[in-house]
């Protein structure tokens, strides 16, 4: 799979907040919250690529051949998450933009939309370095999704909306008809588009 | 992040799922992966309720959290062999969601919040909790198997099947409620009914 086609194929049809859902945890607060800093973005997809290799490169040459990928959940928290969050809190633990830098990753070392990036990677088969393209194609994906409905909610707050359908409720029905006009936009599509 | 034992999750059964369950949530297509998932979910949070106010106890502040996702991880893995063990067919569709129960939003909620109180005191709320969250989880896996194949599968391995064939009263099943955006359009009119069904009662 051509590169072109794997971030098409993570930010639109295997997006992961449409696609798994993920994400959505963090609520309008958190998502509004997230979705105005460049720096969360910067160190969630450090993070995605960082977590998305790791976990690619542990099934491919060493749970797989061993036939132990059920251990798929322990090995990421054991070595993925134990890593990536001993790692950012040493960073946080400095001083300057480097220690800031360092707590804005650590908070996202337990995201589940890491998780699912990793996760739908390692399911596709992916070298590492597809994979690496594929981690931060979906923590981007992500985040326009977050973005785009973030800007669809702030919009509807000016329409005559049922009271019972604003906030949350406002936000999956938007999050579900989004999913529904990307899902075409796949692998095979870009594959007969770009070659 | 709000503890979902906080009032604001308690009152709204649909929004204890839907937040920070999603990734568990949406592949559950019938009242048996839902069923699978939501239990899975349930007894992972019960697990780490009952064994991180001990883990507290015996390791260093520094290491405590570490150990408790290392706990979390291991609940999820015995959790997922035990699914292999007892419908493979099922694990095998599930095992990449089957993975997400590791640090799904309410296990991690419950991780942080018995770390931060040693001692068993909130175990009864994160039990409630859990069971209320199977409930619903249950109820919507079984709503949209009912909208999107017209059947309500009650047991299937790889020799049996019992389900409910409903297909002579939902003559045509709205396939889309099987789909990702199926579930987020159902999740989110759920919460819109429960929501004017707590109004009409207040109001009543």
């Amino acid at each position: 799979m051509s590169y072109l086609a794997i971030v098409f194929t993570f930010v639109f049809a295997g997006n992961v907040l449409f696609g798994y859902g993920a994400g959505t945890c963090a609520g309008p607060a958190g998502m509004r919250a997230t979705s105005g800093r460049l720096a969360a973005f910067s160190a969630m997809a450090s993070v995605g690529l960082v977590a998305t290799v790791l976990h690619v490169a542990i099934l491919r040459y060493a749970l797989y051949p061993l036939g132990l990928e059920a251990l798929e959940p322990l090995s990421y928290v054991l070595i993925v998450v134990i890593l990536l969050y001993a790692l950012t809190s040493a960073l946080a633990s400095g001083v300057g933009p480097l220690a800031e830098a360092g707590r804005v990753a650590r908070e996202q070392v337990l995201s589940c939309v890491v998780y699912a990036a990793a996760l739908s990677a390692a399911r596709k088969g992916f070298s590492v370095a597809e994979a690496a393209a594929a981690g931060v194609a979906a923590v981007a994906g992500w985040w326009c999704a977050v973005v785009l409905l973030d800007r669809i909610l702030d919009r509807l707050e000016l329409e005559d909306v049922p009271p019972a359908l604003r906030g949350q409720p406002l936000r999956f029905l938007s999050a579900g008809l989004m999913a529904m006009a990307v899902s075409g936009v796949d692998r095979i599509l870009i594959s007969r588009l770009a070659g | 992040m709000i503890l979902p034992t906080s009032s604001r999750h308690s009152a709204n059964p649909v929004l204890l799922v839907a937040t920070g369950l999603c990734p568990v949530l949406i592949p559950a297509t019938t009242l048996q992966s839902g069923t699978i998932l939501g239990f899975g979910v349930a007894v992972h949070a019960v697990a780490l309720a009952l064994v991180l106010p001990f883990l507290s106890r015996v390791a260093g502040d520094s290491i405590r959290f570490l150990l408790s996702l290392a706990v979390s991880g291991m609940v999820a893995t015995l959790y997922g062999l035990a699914v292999r063990a007892v419908f493979p067919a099922e694990a095998f569709g599930l095992s990449p969601f089957l993975a997400f129960i590791a640090l799904n939003c309410f296990g991690i909620s419950v991780l942080r919040g018995s770390l931060r109180q040693p001692g068993l005191d909130r175990f009864p709320e994160y039990a409630r909790s859990a069971g209320e969250l199977l409930l619903t989880w249950i109820i919507f896996s079984a709503i949209r198997e009912v909208l999107g194949s017209g059947t309500l599968t009650l047991f299937v391995d790889e020799t049996s099947r019992i389900a409910l064939d409903l297909r002579s009263v939902l003559v045509y099943p709205v396939r889309l409620a099987l789909l990702p955006s199926g579930a987020f359009l159902l999740l989110g009119y759920g919460i819109a009914l429960y929501r004017l069904r707590v109004k009409r009662r207040k109001e009543a």
